[in-house]
């Protein structure tokens, strides 16, 4: 469903209703649907039903056929009553915003909204999405808790705010449409976009040639990694190079090894998103490949350690850099 | 909605399309049915996924071709017909581009659309509830669209739309009897190719006896008061006068072509009409016969509708060709006199005859009369001759032709009620008496359960009425004369003998008339069809002001404006309330609602449960605060746990529920 055909598609956007919706569905963690935020109106099938509706009324009363007005008015009954039907198809549910994925900028970005029925009911044929973004369709029957993703675009590093989820139903005649535009207050840690460069910001810590020539005697093999321009030939791992068609370098697990900081001082006349951007990149690289590193960004500086919970610490650190929740 | 249609919602509208289309596609020319039998078989092929959706070019050619074919099958757009053909065709090529969900959308509309024709065609209750089985259908496919996991429950769309039209009904039949009827709001093309029925305005001497192997209905009679014998049913129709040798027919001229209707100047010979007996009120419900006539008993009475006109030759008359059924309350006077002076030319009129032809029956005739004291001995002397001569009551009369009343007369002697009434009349002229040919119907079978008498098409009868001088025009029938069974008894009596009746229909179930409860049940079919007719197909403005003045004296269109607007209202709110009621309370286990229930009567009491309190804490307070109560309470909660917590299978909720009851019982006794 694009912003055209939402009902609220022209104003959605502005101001005036989006204050008048902040203060008629306010922001919640937890938010049960009910009179008050659920939204109701004839879908586009609606108005043709009606239109159907009417004609045949007109066809009973030219023609004298009173089995035809038992017709229209069983057409206007179903319709009405499936108004009825389609708006406690919402009522009654329960949202409850979830965890965040992990997500880079330019990325989708999965919310985990669970659903769940306060009033014993049945729900059919919700869909549930972000504006704009993946609609994501699910069942509440014969259980009363369910978990969805939900997935839209991440735009930018930092916190992400996705805006109002849209709980959606036709259900179960596609005459009307009902919806909810909730706020859960949900936010996601939006990680800068990694980009590619050749070779990492790395600041010699110690001997050099201690780091070129690290551990390449040692007998364990710990994996590959992409080439970068100084590596010895020798240590390229031919058969993963033709298998992943660019250079790979052998690596071997080193116990002393050498400590890597990702300086941000190293760049120089690049602007501070595109720095961020390759200090993504290489935690990333770094990270997969099971290195420690450490990295020093202007005031914080995170010794070098490998591990899950330091990747995310340092990502975090970076994505929130110069925004006000650093 | 740009999705590709649930496979369950393309299954559940090819099952409606076939439902919906069946029976229209039985009145409609055979080709028609080819195209949708292929696009259907095309889609089912689509279906199966054994075949792909048709290039645009030759859906096209297709609309192209039908196009023709229905011009070229009705060559003019102003019936109803070919419009019809073109829904029904539209709605079958449909099919081809039933992709996506917003085409499956269009094709349900189509489909509620088509199942409104047949209304326009068959009204009866068994077609009606199919048609609203179809409607359930098409709804289910509705359903079907929009359901996520069609695959988990693929009934789901019907019994969801059961529900919801169950839900809708008590709406749809508060507005069926409020809403006002309006007249026509402009003129439409009728259905124009239905078969006429019943009587005609031409009548040879073997035609009537083609009716009389058709069971269908003709029309039903209700009585206000009393019920006239059966000698007396003598339904008039059209009166015959013009005689060319071998057909009657109906001659409109200057005596019989003006029509009275109520609120018009009234014509002259109205004047000339006695009531002798005290008129008997009946309502008649016509079924459609696609002609004016109505059929009243004799003399009937100018009705009230401005649409019903009254012929000089004493029967009525409608406006335009039946097409729909209709009531209307009539009055006939059993004995009267009409017509007492003819003028000479009206006279002259009712003795003309071809110049030449019969002449054995005109010297007949002639001879007759000479020998008679006076008119009415000489009709006397005629059925006399039927009665004495070897008449034969028969509908295998064999057929007759060039002169053809001499030969009957004098020769062949077997005829039905067409034979007798037409040589009768001729007899008649030829003797110098005014003299006419009446066809209509006779007789009719009483429905005790209905308390009405049923005509159908094989009660169609004909007979003779002539002039006498003093008493105006006298109903004449020869037929009596012959087979007087007929009258009393019923055509089937009459032709019991022969086996002739109905004998083209098989299986007939009229014909097994001997078993008491099979007619028992007929009765009730019939009873009911009639209840059917009467008061849901013929729900008419005039009939929803009568019902509904009942409970409001004077009620206008205005106040039913009014009254169908809060009533609308009424109902939704009670629905909303039905529907949108809170059902927490499924949640719990039975077990849990007991307790439930057990709180409740104490919270009445002023003791109501505290949030934090489980069901022995709360037990315990209780106790405390109504030692009157403690042991039943203490009872009741010792029961309680042991079969909430521990399962017990000994004690049974009934037993709770009981327990509950007893408690409720000492609370309501007086305090002793």
């Amino acid at each position: 469903m694009n912003a055209k055909q939402h009902p609220f598609g022209r104003w959605r956007d502005s101001a005036r209703f989006r204050s008048w919706l902040n203060r008629r569905v306010p922001p919640q963690k937890e938010i049960t649907l009910y009179l008050r935020n659920i939204f109701i109106l004839p879908s586009r099938q609606g108005v043709y039903f009606s239109l159907l509706m009417i004609v045949i009324l007109i066809a009973g009363i030219n023609y004298q056929n009173s089995l035809a007005h038992a017709l229209a008015f069983l057409l206007m009954s179903l319709f009405m009553v499936s108004m009825l039907h389609t708006y406690r198809n919402l009522s009654g549910l329960v949202i409850v915003a979830g965890k965040a994925g992990e997500a880079f900028a330019g990325d989708e970005v999965d919310f985990t909204v669970t659903l769940s029925c306060a009033g014993g009911r049945q729900h059919e044929a919700l869909t549930v999405y972000w504006h704009g973004h993946l609609q994501t369709q699910a069942d509440l029957v014969d259980k009363s808790e369910i978990a969805l993703k939900v997935r839209t675009n991440a735009t930018q590093r930092g916190w992400f705010d996705p805006g109002r989820l849209t709980i959606e139903t036709g259900f179960p005649l596609g005459l009307f449409r009902a919806w909810a535009l909730v706020d859960l207050d949900c936010k996601a840690l939006v990680y800068p976009r990694p980009v590619a460069e050749d070779s990492p910001p790395l600041l010699a810590a110690g001997d050099s040639d201690d780091f070129y020539l690290r551990g390449e005697h040692s007998d364990d093999f710990a994996g590959v990694r992409n080439y970068a321009p100084g590596d010895l030939v020798r240590a390229v791992s031919w058969k993963a190079s033709a298998r992943l068609g660019k250079l790979m370098v052998k690596e071997y697990a080193s116990s002393s090894g050498s400590l890597k900081w990702l300086d941000w001082q190293l760049y120089e006349g690049v602007d501070e998103e595109t720095r961020l951007s390759h200090l993504t990149y290489w935690v990333n690289e770094f990270s997969e490949q099971g290195e420690s590193f450490g990295i020093s960004i202007p005031g914080v500086e995170i010794q070098p350690t490998a591990g899950e919970s330091h990747r995310q610490e340092v990502l975090r650190t970076l994505a929130l850099f110069g925004t006000d929740a650093a | 909605m740009t999705g590709l249609a649930a496979r369950n919602a393309l299954a559940w509208m090819l099952v409606a399309q076939v439902a919906v289309l069946a029976p229209m596609l039985l009145r409609f020319p055979w080709w028609i049915s080819v195209v949708c039998f292929c696009c259907g078989l095309w889609r089912v092929l689509i279906y199966q996924q054994r075949s792909t959706y048709p290039h645009w070019s030759i859906k096209a050619i297709f609309v192209f071709l039908t196009l023709a074919g229905l011009l070229l099958q009705w060559k003019s757009l102003l019936s109803l017909e070919p419009w019809i053909g073109l829904l029904l065709l539209m709605f079958s090529l449909k099919l081809l581009e039933m992709q996506r969900v917003r085409d499956v959308y269009q094709a349900i509309l189509l489909g509620y659309f088509v199942a409104l024709t047949h209304f326009l065609y068959d009204q009866s209750f068994l077609s009606s509830c199919y048609t609203f089985a179809c409607v359930l259908m098409i709804t289910a496919g509705l359903v079907g669209c929009q359901q996520v996991r069609a695959d988990l429950r693929p009934w789901l769309p019907l019994q969801k739309a059961a529900v919801l039209i169950f839900q809708a009904v008590p709406l749809m039949l508060v507005f069926f009897v409020l809403f006002p009827r309006l007249a026509p709001l402009w003129s439409i093309p009728q259905a124009g190719s239905m078969a006429v029925t019943g009587i005609s305005d031409q009548m040879r001497m073997g035609s009537i006896s083609e009716l009389t192997q058709s069971s269908k209905l003709a029309f039903r009679a209700t009585f206000a008061d009393r019920l006239p014998g059966s000698q007396s049913l003598y339904w008039r129709g059209l009166v015959l006068n013009e005689f060319d040798g071998e057909t009657w027919s109906r001659q409109s001229s200057s005596h019989n072509s003006n029509l009275y209707r109520s609120g018009r100047r009234a014509p002259q010979w109205l004047s000339d009409r006695e009531v002798i007996s005290e008129p008997v009120r009946y309502r008649i419900l016509m079924e459609p016969s696609q002609q004016k006539w109505l059929f009243t008993l004799p003399m009937v009475m100018p009705a009230a509708n401005w649409k019903i006109g009254l012929s000089s030759e004493q029967h009525l008359v409608f406006s335009e060709p039946i097409r729909n059924r209709i009531g209307f309350n009539v009055q006939s006077a059993l004995r009267y006199r009409v017509d007492t002076n003819l003028s000479q030319s009206e006279r002259a009129y009712y003795l003309r005859l071809p110049a030449e032809g019969n002449p054995q029956s005109r010297s007949f005739a002639r001879r007759l009369n000479e020998s008679s004291a006076d008119k009415q001995a000489v009709a006397e002397a005629v059925l006399a001759f039927f009665r004495q001569e070897q008449f034969y009551y028969t509908l295998r009369p064999g057929r007759l032709e060039g002169e053809t009343i001499d030969q009957f007369l004098f020769a062949s002697r077997r005829g039905f009620c067409g034979h007798f009434a037409s040589s009768f009349t001729f007899l008649m002229r030829a003797a110098g008496i005014p003299a006419r040919v009446v066809v209509g119907y006779q007789g009719g079978e009483f429905n005790p359960v209905g308390n009405y008498i049923e005509v159908r098409q094989f009660d169609a009868h004909a007979w003779s009425e002539i002039w006498l001088q003093g008493l105006g025009w006298v109903r004449m029938d020869p037929t009596a004369a012959v087979a007087p069974e007929r009258i009393e008894l019923g055509i089937e009596a009459a032709l019991q003998e022969e086996g002739s009746f109905l004998e083209n229909i098989p299986v007939f179930w009229l014909k097994l008339r001997g078993f008491a409860w099979l007619t028992e049940v007929r009765f009730q079919i019939g009873a009911w069809s009639h209840y059917w007719n009467s008061f849901v197909v013929g729900y008419d403005p005039v009939m929803q002001l009568n019902l509904l003045s009942r409970f409001w004296e004077g009620i206008q269109i205005q106040d039913l404006a009014h009254l169908t607007l809060l009533s609308f209202v009424a109902m939704m709110f009670l629905l909303a309330i039905v529907l949108l009621r809170s059902v927490k309370g499924r949640h719990y286990s039975e077990i849990v609602l007991v307790f439930n229930e057990f709180s409740a009567l104490f919270a009445l009491l002023g003791y109501p449960r505290l949030k934090h309190e489980g069901p022995l804490d709360y037990c315990h307070r209780l106790a405390l605060q109504r030692p009157d109560l403690a042991e039943a309470i203490n009872e009741f909660s010792e029961h309680y746990i042991a079969r909430s917590y521990a399962g017990d299978p000994a004690i049974s909720v009934k037993a709770l529920k009981r327990r509950i009851f007893g408690l409720r019982l000492r609370l309501l006794k007086p305090v002793s």
